[in-house]
């Protein structure tokens, strides 16, 4: 697994480095906007998304799944180390951007949004991208990349619809939440079991992914 | 190394892809030796290659590999199979040590003295990536990462397709030193078939997904003959044959006429011994004439019988008793 985990990375490397650079390029320049917390959440969405993709497509150009399968591992842990390399480089892009934002925050250049601290904000995303990247890794085992890249993209979108919901609905909805948590919902305090619900999503699809990639054929 | 183990053995493969249905293959092959598993494109080998190596699920069938189900404990397995698929897939933008590196961790018996000392002989280079090495080289780097985990049974899937002839002759060349091995077993597919010719004990022919034999080199070569003789005694070889050519109507029903009963037929019979047992005469008759068939013939007869209208039926298939034809 971990040389799995070592390969994906390493593989990716190029990638990452041109990321992490344009992250912290984007984030310095930029976070004297007014909008500059949203780069520093952008990204933070951005990087673990684009290496999922990435590393996917790596495999794709390379046969690399046919390869590994032809190697003394089982399918599950092929799709589990895709899994595991992902939560890293969200881990750690999350960590990178962390220091990053500090440091524009120092700087003072990044104006935080007082009700939401930095690390709050830095790890908001990742329910959005724990989601997307279990749909994807499992969409690229059962179909293959370019089917998983066109479905997720669309993703993101999901998360648009309460914006484009009739503004009665919205209202009923707002209440509807206000009621269940007897109150407005305070994000920070409800915050880890949204993350954590999303990391739990995430690790029902690979596991769905690793018994569709078992049962496969590899042509 | 307990003498008769199977290295191989396979019972009832069965996979239905609809297009396309690979049909109860059984063979096996012993260990320390050598199978060449050869049929056209499209016959079915290389389908019975991914399942023996679980790229591809058998919808029925058991596959064993000394001893141990394939299917179920599919990492043991591995660990004891050097596989060299049709294409090498690795990872381009690795090195050639990066890719060896990355592939030893999941052997238990990897040697790398034994995988620098390939690549020396093959003269690839470790720093060089992947991607820059030439399609021959390829093939001789993957043979190097195959070799170098000390497999018991080697795996070729027509590692020589799409070799130009030199690099295919170096390629041949280099394989032959590796699997004339006795220690190790070797399941060798190809189309090109001369090669197997030279250093196969067992062969396989496979077509249309069914497999039409499996047994020993020199018993296939001794059966399988192309004899031309008159018209008049071509009935006689039937029991025989596998393929007739250019039978008169007339000699077929019987009323041939004197001309006619003289013509000369050509028969592919795949029963030669028995056939030399039951008509010794037949060798020593006049106006019939015995030719040696290759691996290669028999291919082309297959596709002929096949082309011609004739299907093979299970009849055609020898790997059971000569008795069922």
């Amino acid at each position: 697994m971990v040389e799995l985990i070592r390969k994906d990375i390493l593989l990716n490397s190029k990638t990452l480095m041109q990321l992490a650079a344009f992250a912290g390029i984007a984030i310095l320049a930029f976070s004297r906007l007014e909008s500059g917390m949203a780069f520093v959440v952008a990204w933070s969405m951005m990087i673990p998304y684009s290496y999922a993709l990435m590393s996917c497509y790596t495999e794709e150009l390379n046969k690399g799944l046919a390869f590994c399968r032809s190697l003394p591992i089982s399918a599950s842990t092929i799709v589990w180390s895709k899994f595991a390399s992902a939560t890293v480089v969200t881990l750690a892009s999350g960590a990178y951007l962390f220091v990053l934002g500090r440091l524009a925050s120092y700087l003072g250049w990044l104006r935080p949004d007082p009700s939401l601290p930095f690390g709050a904000a830095l790890t908001l995303p990742w329910i959005a991208v724990f989601v997307i990247q279990g749909v994807f890794l499992l969409l690229f085992f059962a179909y293959g990349y370019k089917r998983a890249q066109s479905i997720t993209t669309m993703l993101p979108l999901l998360f648009l619809i309460p914006l484009v919901l009739p503004q009665p609905i919205r209202t009923k909805l707002s209440a509807s939440i206000t009621a269940l948590f007897g109150g407005t919902p305070d994000l920070r305090s409800i915050l880890p079991s949204l993350v954590a619900l999303a990391f739990g999503i995430d690790v029902l699809l690979t596991w769905r992914a690793s018994k569709v990639f078992e049962a496969k054929d590899i042509p | 190394m307990q003498d008769g183990m199977l290295a191989l053995e396979v019972r009832g493969l069965t996979k239905d892809y609809g297009d396309f249905v690979l049909k109860d293959v059984s063979f096996s092959l012993p260990h320390g030796y050598i199978m060449g598993f050869i049929g056209q494109n499209g016959a079915g080998k290389s389908t019975t290659i991914k399942c023996i190596m679980n790229l591809v699920h058998p919808d029925s069938g058991s596959i064993k590999v000394f001893g141990i189900d394939a299917l179920r404990d599919e990492r043991k397995v591995k660990q004891m199979v050097g596989y060299v698929g049709e294409e090498q897939p690795f990872y381009d933008e690795f090195t050639v040590s990066q890719m060896a590196r990355f592939v030893a961790r999941f052997y238990l018996h990897w040697d790398e003295g034994l995988f620098k000392g390939l690549c020396r002989k093959y003269g690839i280079s470790p720093d060089k990536k992947v991607k820059s090495l030439s399609k021959g080289t390829r093939v001789k780097f993957a043979l190097s990462l195959a070799l170098a985990h000390k497999p018991r049974l080697l795996i070729l899937d027509e590692p020589m397709s799409g070799l130009d002839p030199v690099a295919r002759h170096e390629v041949v060349q280099e394989l032959l030193d590796v699997i004339q091995d006795e220690n190790r077993s070797v399941f060798f597919s190809s189309h090109i078939v001369e090669d197997l010719e030279r250093v196969a004990d067992y062969i396989g022919l496979i077509h249309q997904g069914t497999l039409l034999f499996s047994r020993e080199k020199d018993d296939i070569l001794s059966n399988w003959k192309r004899i031309t003789l008159p018209a008049e005694l071509a009935p006689r070889l039937k029991p025989y044959a596998f393929h007739t050519k250019g039978t008169p109507e007339s000699t077929r029903t019987g009323h041939a006429t004197a001309s006619l009963q003289k013509a000369p037929v050509t028969v592919v019979v795949n029963r030669f011994v028995d056939l030399i047992r039951d008509f010794p005469e037949i060798q020593r008759s006049d106006g019939i004439e015995v030719q040696s068939l290759g691996l290669e013939d028999i291919m082309l007869v297959v596709a002929e019988k096949e082309r011609s209208g004739l299907s093979l039926s299970a009849g055609d298939r020898c790997s059971a008793p000569l008795s069922s034809f």
